[in-house]
């Protein structure tokens, strides 16, 4: 039964109900998503699992205060993002504006030669992970939604607190800096 | 349409979202005839591409669900602490204190205890002024009245507190 709800309705059960079934069915559903999202931010799986318990631990502590008409989603990732904020500012993280272009460089001058296809696919999945890591905070979690978690822009603009047009252009921006290395690395459009 | 509006759609064109102010047609006709825009809409599109190369997804430890059950038990369902024991309370705090006083340097505690009954026992006691007799024949001694007890320093090479119960 619990499989054909939305979102919303299997937390409003639980909110309202306190159906815990509805609380499991929805950590079934999101959890995946929520452990790669933090680990993309944090490249640490352990870390990453206990801040997405931490992230469902505090949904099941905010019940009472969730909007019936506020999409679950966003409101999960909201939390999430927040959990991660808090984790870096904790870890000292360095809030990197720029590109280390050192490092991008470097991997792109490595890999430049190589001529085997599915080797060329790694080395691009390789330059994007670099550039994703090299990101601000935000604008990397914003691209991480978008393209690692299928979320529209109106889900992140939600979930990051800002308007769809802000994450448009972070969104254009960390192309655009991806496409500057990609050309270094020998693709031309 | 210009530049300026074709390269602000340009994302929402390369991701096919449609939204209900793109104009596709006027796009591809703008595409078309601008080298600079159509070579922009290449490489944002092969950025694009690139970021869908990496659609592996992390694959969750087995013990993540068992181990948010346990938090869960015990962050949310555990049961509130019975009320605070006051008695073993205070023992535990004089314990603490009577253990921070054994620590301390005893010169260092008489002369706070000195200086501490020279400014406050007037003020918290203007009728009963504490009755400090400084000796000049014996300088080295010093009495003082406290309201309940009085005390003597001893100055010598160590000071010394002796403090006994008022008569």
């Amino acid at each position: 039964m619990n499989q054909e709800w939305s979102d919303e309705q299997l937390f409003k059960s639980f909110a309202t109900d306190g159906n815990k079934e509805a609380f499991d069915e929805l950590v079934r559903r999101h959890h995946k998503h929520i452990i790669d999202f933090i680990f993309r931010m944090v490249r640490d799986l352990s870390r990453a699992e206990d801040l997405a318990q931490t992230t469902f631990i505090m949904i099941f502590q905010k019940a009472g205060s969730y909007m019936p008409n506020r999409p679950f989603k966003p409101w999960l990732f909201t939390i999430a993002k927040n959990c991660v904020l808090s984790e870096l500012r904790k870890k000292h993280y360095e809030y990197e504006t720029f590109l280390d272009d050192r490092k991008t460089d470097a991997l792109i001058e490595n890999n430049v030669s190589t001529p085997d296809t599915s080797a060329e696919r790694s080395e691009i999945r390789g330059i994007v992970r670099t550039v994703v890591d090299s990101l601000p905070p935000k604008k990397k979690m914003m691209l991480i939604m978008r393209f690692f978690e299928d979320m529209k822009y109106s889900e992140i603009a939600e979930t990051m607190g800002c308007s769809e047009g802000t994450v448009k252009s972070n969104v254009f921006y960390g192309l655009q800096i991806l496409s500057e290395k990609l050309q270094k690395m020998g693709i031309q459009p | 349409m210009n530049c300026r509006r074709v390269r602000h759609s340009l994302l929402d064109y390369v991701s096919r979202e449609r939204s209900s102010d793109l104009d596709t047609a006027k796009i591809e006709q703008h595409l078309s005839k601008c080298a600079l825009c159509a070579r922009e809409m290449r490489s944002l599109r092969i950025a694009y591409n690139a970021m869908h190369a990496d659609r592996s997804v992390v694959e969750p430890s087995p013990n993540f669900a068992p181990a948010l059950q346990r938090r869960i038990k015990q962050e949310c369902l555990a049961e509130k602490r019975p009320p605070a024991d006051l008695p073993g309370m205070l023992d535990k705090w004089i314990s603490n204190l009577l253990g921070m006083v054994k620590y301390c340097r005893i010169p260092e505690l008489a002369a706070a205890v000195v200086v501490m009954a020279f400014f406050i026992t007037p003020n918290l006691f203007p009728a009963q002024q504490p009755a400090t007799h400084i000796s000049m024949e014996e300088p080295r001694i010093l009495e003082i009245d406290f309201p309940f007890t009085s005390a003597f320093v001893i100055i010598s090479e160590k000071v010394s507190l002796v403090v006994r119960p008022a008569l």
